[in-house]
């Protein structure tokens, strides 16, 4: 394919491990520029392995500011190296390690960090619904944050492309904690909605610092969801019955108001977590409508001064912009 | 050279003008034809024997299909090994890859001594080549300038081995009329140019409207239609680019992966439906596996769709888009059983196609549909639903059904 070689990059500390790669810091040899480089074991057996396909193909089209960035992808003899943008930290490991100055639970962020990040991660998340990809594994483990504050989305080796009519959907997508009530009930036609549960998922544990739903098993998933949402009906959710888990033996709660789990937020805030955190899957905020929340009203503003001032300079960002469908 | 033009099935002879001769560059003389004389004798899959691993990505569920499919193996080896020695003497054609090593010349061969042929018998899963000699391989690897006259010549005179599936294909008894003879009664390009897209259109339009009671109505959403019928059409198209491609003399330094020593006995049609059939191809993943020849043929110059070349795409280009778009998959063993390859070759034409395309598989489904459109339009005796009026079409049912039986078949991706 090319000479591009993987020792043109000094390979540093691990920074982690997944199904399928690991993932080593790595500093290129002539800029010096840190970068992650995804190491994939290729097996003659198995060929290269489904989530290096889709997470390739993916992300070669998927150019954003909120989304990782993949430079180069360097085949040598049994492996493929995939060289990412260096980012600090994930998620996970940033609310981990912070503790707010005015004391407050462990993991908990701060009010204007929340909202800069669920801002930064519903813009990638809008960037791959205009552009038809599902991410399908969204959680703070997957999402980076640099130095600067930004949020990146990474890792698609769960994701696909929706706008072919491929109709086989896999349930098992998404982990657990984060997973939408329609996807937990068997549902194998879900669409980009499943993606906004879990960024309302991850907008309440920033608040708490701990997950919103922490299920052990699908069924317990479930149910802690029901303890917050309510126990679904055909009443509150026409068609429920029909789904492939649906249970007559689920115990009956009522609905919580989410104030009373994040008093910490406020009613704006509040408002569009109950816009994504909706059982019904056509009920939830689609990623743009939620960017056009008057909770993100500052940001919007200033993100529009900002391209002003950059005039017509500002860089054109999406991969087939003016061929979006509506979904 | 030779292709289906006559079979006695109906799926190999192309019913229409689908003529696509839109030629992206004057290669002279690209595109490789025939390397000898071709008995088709198709090795298939030597799916049925016993293999160290066949484990599909996960279930129990799939080890019924597993046997099916290796069941359907079986037989054909067998028939194989008769045909075999029916067609001692000069039948025998060694349809394994004809890519040699960097180093080596493009017409290098294995001369494999009698004792690797064994093993080469024995592990079946790796055999598209067949067991020849030395001397039969030297018949079969003549030189590249051969003609292709006396090649279709030879060919046409010659039976085919028995196919290897029969529950799903015919026997292509009779596919043998020389592609010189054939095209000269169709419309013959102006010059030897590579058809080098599937879509052109440019090329000669449907001849006539089709007569009314003759006319398969195709569903408007191609998600809708029968995969078998789809690959019909597919076929149709792939028979209208050998037809021209297989003209244009091999050459030396035009070999890539995708080259069989010869072409593989067994019919595009039949092939391409025996891979709809046992890895349980969808509509949708028919017509990307249309795009990505035209992908392909636009960033790898020296690659055409011809007689040597179409099989081993085909079954790349299936693995690629089952892999990379849908969530249900069968693993790499299963695609190289069923495409009659051994499983490392598969991962290098896989790697090879992938590297090609620039990773870039996914189509845009607009794309799909155009192509599933001009498909359908560009096909004599088919047209789309609506086109008069609306009639669902018959084998609606049909398709629903297979996908699915896919569905349960498969194996949803691991989380």
């Amino acid at each position: 394919m090319d000479k591009r070689h993987p020792s043109s990059f000094q390979q540093l500390e691990k920074l982690g491990e997944g199904t399928y790669a690991t993932v080593f810091k790595g500093r290129n040899g002539s800029t010096g520029q840190f970068v992650a480089l995804k190491e994939i074991h290729l097996d003659s057996e198995e060929g290269t392995p489904s989530t290096a396909i889709r997470e390739i193909s993916l992300m070669k089209e998927l150019k954003h500011e909120n989304i990782v960035s993949l430079y180069d992808v360097i085949h040598t003899e049994n492996k493929l190296m995939l060289v990412f943008e260096y980012m600090d930290k994930d998620l996970k490991k940033y609310m981990d390690s912070y503790q707010a100055p005015g004391g407050g639970p462990r993991g908990a962020l701060e009010a204007n960090t929340i909202k800069s990040f669920m801002w930064q991660l519903l813009r990638g998340i809008a960037f791959c619904h205009e552009n038809r990809v599902l991410h399908r594994d969204l959680k703070p483990q997957n999402l980076l944050i640099n130095t600067q504050g930004q949020l990146k989305l990474a890792d698609f080796g769960l994701a696909r492309a929706f706008g072919i009519p491929v109709n086989t959907f896999s349930n098992e997508v998404v982990t657990l904690w984060y997973r939408a009530p329609d996807v937990l009930l068997g549902s194998r036609t879900y669409n980009t909605s499943i993606d906004i549960w879990s960024a309302g998922c991850i907008m309440a544990e920033m608040f708490t610092g701990r997950p919103l739903f922490p299920g052990t098993t699908n069924e317990d998933q479930l149910q802690k969801i029901f303890r917050l949402m309510g126990t679904p009906s055909e009443r509150s959710w026409p068609g429920i019955s029909s789904f492939p888990e649906y249970k007559t033996t689920w115990p009956v709660y009522a609905t919580q108001e989410l104030r009373a789990i994040l008093p910490q937020m406020d009613g704006l805030g509040l408002q569009l977590l109950g816009q994504m955190l909706q059982m019904r899957p056509e009920m939830r905020c689609s990623a743009q409508q939620a960017l056009n929340h008057p909770w993100f009203a500052e940001l919007n503003q200033r993100s529009q001064q900002q391209a002003a001032a950059q005039g017509q300079f500002a860089p054109v960002q999406g991969m087939v912009a003016g061929q979006q469908r509506a979904y | 050279m030779s292709t289906l033009t006559s079979s006695s099935s109906p799926s190999t002879s192309p019913r229409s003008s689908f003529h696509i001769q839109r030629s992206s560059a004057s290669y002279s003389a690209p595109s490789p034809a025939s390397t000898g004389p071709s008995p088709k004798t198709w090795w298939p899959i030597s799916a049925g024997s016993p293999s160290p691993r066949r484990a599909f990505n996960a279930r129990s569920a799939l080890s019924s299909s597993t046997t099916s499919s290796l069941a359907g193996a079986k037989a054909p080896r067998e028939r194989y090994v008769e045909s075999s020695s029916e067609e001692k003497g000069s039948r025998y054609v060694d349809a394994g890859t004809q890519y040699s090593p960097d180093g080596y010349p493009p017409t290098y061969s294995h001369q494999g001594n009698p004792a690797s042929r064994v093993t080469v018998l024995q592990d079946s899963t790796t055999t598209l080549d067949s067991p020849s000699t030395s001397k039969k391989r030297k018949e079969v690897d003549p030189p590249h300038s051969m003609s292709t006259s006396a090649t279709s010549s030879t060919a046409s005179s010659g039976r085919p081995a028995s196919p290897s599936e029969p529950e799903v294909r015919r026997d292509p008894s009779a596919p043998q009329s020389g592609v010189l003879q054939s095209s000269s009664t169709g419309p013959a390009p102006t010059e030897l140019q590579e058809a080098r897209s599937t879509h052109g259109h440019s090329s000669n339009p449907k001849r006539s409207k089709p007569e009314p009671g003759n006319t398969k109505v195709m569903p408007l959403l191609y998600q809708n239609c029968n995969a078998k019928e789809l690959g019909q059409l597919i076929a149709n198209m792939l028979m209208e680019l050998l037809r021209l491609n297989d003209r244009i003399p091999l050459r030396d330094g035009r070999l890539t992966r995708f080259h069989s020593r010869a072409p593989p006995g067994i019919s595009v049609s039949d092939y391409l439906q025996r891979l709809i059939h046992h890895a349980t191809l969808s509509p949708p993943i028919l017509l990307s596996m249309v795009y990505y020849i035209d992908k392909l043929c636009q960033v790898y110059p020296i690659f055409t769709i011809n007689s040597l070349t179409v099989h081993r795409f085909l079954i790349t280009a299936a693995t690629v888009a089952a892999k990379g778009l849908s969530d249900s998959f069968w693993t790499n063993p299963t695609y190289a059983k069923i495409g009659g390859i051994p499983v490392t070759e598969l991962a290098t034409l896989e790697l090879d196609f992938l590297e090609k395309v620039q990773w870039k598989i996914v189509p845009r489904p607009e794309v799909l549909e155009d192509y599933y459109r001009s498909l359908v339009e560009r096909t004599e005796g088919y047209m789309l639903e609506g086109d008069d009026g609306d009639s669902r079409h018959p084998s609606l049912e049909g398709s629903e059904e297979g996908e699915k039986n896919g569905d349960e078949q498969m194996t949803d991706e691991p989380t």
